[in-house]
């Protein structure tokens, strides 16, 4: 399914077939001379259902400053005031060690502190560089998953697969889903720190229906590995006797238009049909996107059935 | 304005009945190619006495009256050898008149009085006609012929792209052009992603563009019309035209199924790149299936009834099919997309004054995408289809007046974007398909009323409207996108009813027969809109009717013009100023990322705004002679301000060009040898860049700058071609043509884009930009024949 989430977006396909038909072009590296962007506050921030939320705060940057460790540890907001409220308890975050985090920091409450609830509406204040900003989502409950099945993908290996994930919507509301794994086999380098993201879902397609949909191993989209990095021989696919703990996730539509947006910008960056695309993002005054993430959660284990 | 204007308008058409009371006999008839039977458009016929002439219409009828005598009528068509009669007016009566194609000598074109200054005497504005056998001649790429790309080295017209078909005209969209092939509207007119355009040349007779002033018979869209006819068929012999090139290979067969009375024409074309890339793609190959390939097919009969009426039947078919595959997922994609229109034509001359012409026209655009992996299929649709009846009538009471009147009405049915997809046995249900019906029709009256010698006015009204109806639901939505409210329209039933009235004016006045001033006023209105998310033209971009959320668009354009001609019409020269206004633009909001629509209107993702543009076009041509050509220039501003884009902030079309220069030259050496030069030059394309950037989930995310404040570098190109006949008899041509496309290989950008290499997570990223030229030098050779 990896591949078909890939090539049914049409603009990459037109990008390829204009590739397939220009039997010759020239590419050269040129100078632009870019205005610096206003200052503004990055955040990235979520709250899972039966857990403690989590932020990072960041600078953006002019497009063609240099990125390197010191820039980016340089770039990360360490000195913020972060607020986040459920209407009714009110926690103020402070930068520490996060281990459950991508990066293994950023802004967190140690208990006791606000644990995120389903159907709960969960505000956001931050303060930095004199910068006030907010946000809202809202956790809504995710429906169970009914089962997961691991099947071969692809012709040319049969211990590589994908894990399909079945569920019905309930068709209560518009929502986003994100489906997430992490491989918990004790098998040196076949299990993952923290869940990584990988299918974005909008229940429009299948509003109130049964679904099911495979899911690959998450891509670079997702915890910043990088493509020379990330494991290729197994062209994102779980392996047999892999165990392996998918997540459905719900999200509400701001937070799955900003993801999606994210998506969209990434995708057309190096293309010719890319327009300027600027990602919607749920924070005001700042960029990024504050999410309340619904948790289902199931276990299995890579075998044929 | 407006109310004036009408008022002004109706004054010159109540002026008509006043030329009945004269004592006037008239002439009129059809004028033919003697050799192939085809009707001319827009030969002349003059009475030498009183200079009183007509030009002949689209099906090549002409009328003109005058007062009782004796004249000399003379009908003459650049090319053909003049016609001259001694006429006895003491009664009406038809003449029709068959021209001789001039023998080829080597001696310089005949120049005779009166003959070629249309530009110069005739009250419209802004229009070019354009003479297929010129078009030949000219450099192409990869030796196709291609109208489009011709239409680009006319002044205020600008492409889009590199290698791009499609065009832009005086600050207008590209949706804002109506491409009309044998009446019936040409919704995507590109092949390959533009590179060529959809107009097979050989099949083609004559192409008119007007760009402004746009005279009252035709609307429903602000920019410009480009009305392309298809030749009729030799109604004389039996005749073929050929071609085989680098890309494709074309065959056209002609001739009479009755002499005289009726003919056929089959034209033919197809790329064949994926079956000479077949044998070269491994077995093994991932992407074994893959390909690509357009084709088209023009047909047209036509039947002579009578001396009173003919009936034309005319179609086109094409369509672009692209294949992908890879083997290594199971996947497998086609992607196709293309035109197909039909048109049933009646003309009728009820008398001499009095023609006719009825047409039923069907067209029908479809973009389809379907894709499958193992059990799963998916796909999506898109498309537009016209029902069309239209009643035009030219009436001529007089010599100085000279009448059109008519109705139109189209049925509209649009399928923006809609989905299907399955796994095995389910079937996800994805909606009802998002469609949308329409009504649209108008009514029009113009004049071309000759007050005196040196003084005329064109002057039209069209009333014009646009009823959206059911079966349709309506989604309101909140500012979070969560759908608030849906209403159901039952079949048939009035969701949303617009209209208007567009006056057209245009006023000429000659010094002299060399030298005139002309000045015009236009308002359209402009019921359909193309929604387009990429920064070039794609097939995928989806037409889009007006609703209640989205209004009409309207145009007002204002030009003015001085032309003169020199050295007894071998030269003509011309300066054009304009200022457009258009109102109710549209543009996807940001971040709009297309997806399927259950549940959601696609223009609940729309943003509104306005546009102006304006400008000055210089334009010097040499019309006859061996050396032929012209040089146009143009200096021109096209701006666009929506509240929800670039905050607000007024911003550049991605389209506006300060600076366009055309250079074209073709000379005869011989008859068998003619060269082509074209030299283009344009301020390169604005876009918007990204100027910011951040790291979200440990990816670079980029942040735009303002919109399209960047330019490209200027964009310059010469191509050169040469043709060899080398065999002309009765029975066979044969004839070489050598192309160089961008003879100095000048590396013009087609796109930047910005590339990051290294790892983010090693905390080592290098950013660049690079900038994408496509075509290099590339030569073509093409061979033509015909029988």
């Amino acid at each position: 399914m990896t591949a078909i989430a890939k090539y049914t977006n049409i603009y990459t396909l037109l990008v390829a077939a204009l590739g397939f038909v220009v039997f010759q072009s020239c590419e050269k590296e040129i100078t632009v001379d870019l205005p610096q962007p206003d200052p503004k506050v990055v955040v990235e921030g979520y709250i899972f259902q039966g857990s403690r939320p989590y932020v990072l705060l960041s600078r953006n940057s002019g497009y063609f400053a240099p990125i390197d460790s010191a820039t980016l540890a340089n770039s990360i907001i360490y000195d913020a005031i972060v607020v986040v409220s459920d209407g009714t308890n009110t926690d103020t975050l402070t930068f520490q060690p996060a281990n459950e985090s991508p990066v293994k920091y950023g802004y967190v409450k140690q208990n006791p502190g606000v644990i995120g609830q389903a159907g709960k509406t969960y505000t956001l204040l931050v303060i930095a560089n004199g910068d006030t900003v907010t946000s809202t989502t809202t956790i809504i409950a995710s429906p169970p998953i009914d089962s997961l099945e691991w099947k071969v993908a692809g012709v040319d290996n049969d211990s590589l697969g994908l894990i399909w994930i079945y569920f019905r919507d309930q068709g209560i509301d518009e929502r986003g889903y994100r489906l997430m794994s992490k491989r918990t086999s004790s098998i040196p380098g076949r299990n993952d720190r923290i869940f990584r993201p990988n299918t974005l879902l909008f229940n429009q397609n299948f509003y109130g229906q049964n679904y099911y949909f495979g899911v690959g191993r998450p891509d670079k989209f997702g915890e910043g590995l990088s493509a020379d990095k990330y494991d290729q021989a197994d062209k994102k696919r779980y392996r047999l006797g892999d165990t392996v703990k998918v997540r459905l996730c719900s999200i509400d539509l701001p937070a799955y238009y900003f993801l999606n947006s994210v998506k969209k910008s990434m995708d057309a960056s190096d293309s010719p049909f890319g327009a300027p695309n600027n990602v919607q993002s749920n924070v005001t005054n700042g960029l990024g996107c504050w999410i309340g993430y619904g948790v289902s959660e199931q276990k299995i284990v890579c075998f044929p059935e | 304005m407006t109310k004036y204007l009408v008022g002004l308008i109706l004054l010159v058409v109540l002026q008509v009945p006043n030329a009945l009371f004269a004592q006037n006999f008239a002439i009129s008839g059809t004028i033919t190619d003697a050799k192939t039977g085809e009707t001319m458009i827009g030969a002349t016929v003059i009475l030498k006495e009183n200079g009183k002439g007509a030009a002949t219409n689209v099906y090549g009828f002409y009328s003109l009256s005058s007062e009782k005598g004796t004249y000399t009528l003379v009908a003459s068509y650049l090319g053909y050898e003049d016609y001259k009669q001694t006429v006895v007016l003491d009664k009406d009566q038809r003449i029709s008149i068959a021209l001789s194609p001039k023998a080829i000598t080597t001696k310089t074109v005949e120049i005779t009085g009166e003959r070629n200054d249309d530009n110069v005497t005739k009250t419209t504005m802004g229009q070019i006609k354009l003479d297929i056998n010129t078009i030949k001649n000219i450099p192409v790429f990869m030796g196709e012929v291609d109208v489009l790309k011709t239409i680009q080295l006319l002044p205020g017209v600008k492409g889009g792209s590199e290698g791009n078909a499609g065009f832009y005209v005086r600050g207008g969209g590209p949706d804002q052009n109506l491409i009309l092939l044998d009446e019936a509207t040409v919704y995507n007119a590109g092949h390959l992603f533009g590179f060529f355009s959809v107009f097979n040349g050989d099949a083609v007779k004559s192409i008119n563009l007007i760009k402004g002033g746009m005279p009252a018979q035709y609307g429903g869209r602000l920019a410009s019309v480009l009305d392309i006819s298809m030749k009729d068929g030799n109604n004389q012999k039996f005749h073929g035209d050929g071609g085989i090139g680098l890309i494709a290979s074309r065959l056209t067969l002609q001739g009479p199924i009755v002499k005289n009375k009726a003919s056929f024409i089959l034209s033919g074309r197809r790329t064949y790149a994926d079956i000479l890339a077949q044998p070269f793609i491994a077995d093994t190959s991932p992407f074994k299936g893959s390909g690509y390939y357009f084709y088209d097919l023009n047909a047209k009969v036509n039947w002579q009834i009578g001396d009173r009426d003919r009936v034309f039947l005319s179609g086109y078919f094409g369509r672009d099919v692209f294949t992908f595959s890879n083997q290594d997922f199971g996947f497998k994609t086609k992607i196709a997309w293309g035109n197909a229109t039909l048109t049933g034509r009646w003309n009728h001359v009820y008398n001499d004054k009095l023609f006719s012409n009825v047409s039923l026209i069907f067209t029908d655009y479809k973009f389809s995408f379907d894709a499958s992996q193992a059990e799963f299929k998916l796909g999506f649709y898109s498309g537009i289809r016209d029902y069309n009846a239209k009643l035009d009538y030219t009436w001529v009471p007089s010599v100085r007046h000279n009448v059109k009147f008519g109705l139109n009405y189209i049925y509209h049915k649009f399928t923006p974007n809609n989905a299907y997809a399955s796994a095995g046995d389910q079937d996800f249900n994805l909606g009802e398909p998002e469609t949308l019906y329409a009504n649209e029709g108008a009514l029009y009256i113009s004049d071309d009323f000759d007050v005196t010698e040196k003084f005329s006015i064109s002057a039209g009204l069209r009333l014009s409207g646009f009823q959206q109806i059911g079966p349709f639901t309506r989604y309101y939505k909140d500012s979070q996108g969560y759908t608030t409210d849906s209403v159901n329209y039952g079949r048939g039933e009035s969701i949303k009813l617009y209209g208007g009235l567009e006056p057209r004016l245009a006023v000429k006045y000659a010094f002299n027969s060399k030298m005139s001033v002309k000045a015009s006023y236009t308002r359209n209105l402009q019921y359909l809109h193309l929604t387009n998310i990429a920064s070039i033209s794609l097939p995928t971009d989806l037409w889009f009717p007006s609703t209640q959320r989205v209004q009409p668009q309207i145009g007002s354009q204002y030009s003015l013009g001085i032309f003169r001609n020199f050295a007894d019409n071998t030269w003509e020269t011309s300066v054009e100023v304009y200022y457009k206004n258009m109102l109710n633009q549209i543009e996807y909001k940001d971040g709009y990322v297309p997806g399927a629509s259950l549940n959601d209107n696609l223009d609940n993702s729309l943003v509104f705004g306005r546009g102006w543009a304006y400008g000055s076009e210089f334009f010097v041509k040499k019309a006859l002679g061996k050396t032929t050509g012209w040089l146009g220039y143009t200096l021109s501003w096209t701006q666009r301000k929506f509240d929800a884009i670039n905050g607000g902030k007024p911003y550049f079309a991605r389209y506006d060009r300060r600076h366009d220069v055309q250079f074209i030259i073709t000379h005869e050496f011989s008859p068998k040898w003619t060269a082509s030069a074209v030299w283009v030059y344009s301020t390169g394309n604005a876009l918007t860049l990204q100027t910011g950037r951040y790291i979200y989930d440990g990816n670079i995310v980029n942040e735009f700058g303002p919109r399209n404040d960047f330019r490209m570098i200027p964009y310059h190109r010469m191509d050169l071609s040469v043709t060899w006949t080398a065999k002309k008899t009765e029975k066979f041509t044969s004839a070489w043509n050598l192309s160089i496309y961008n003879v100095y290989s000048r590396m013009n950008p087609y796109f930047i884009y910005f590339a990051a290499e290294g790892d983010i997570t090693q905390g080592q990223i290098k950013l660049s930009a690079r900038q994408v030229s496509l075509f290099p030098i590339i030569p073509a050779i093409t061979w033509n024949f015909s029988f």
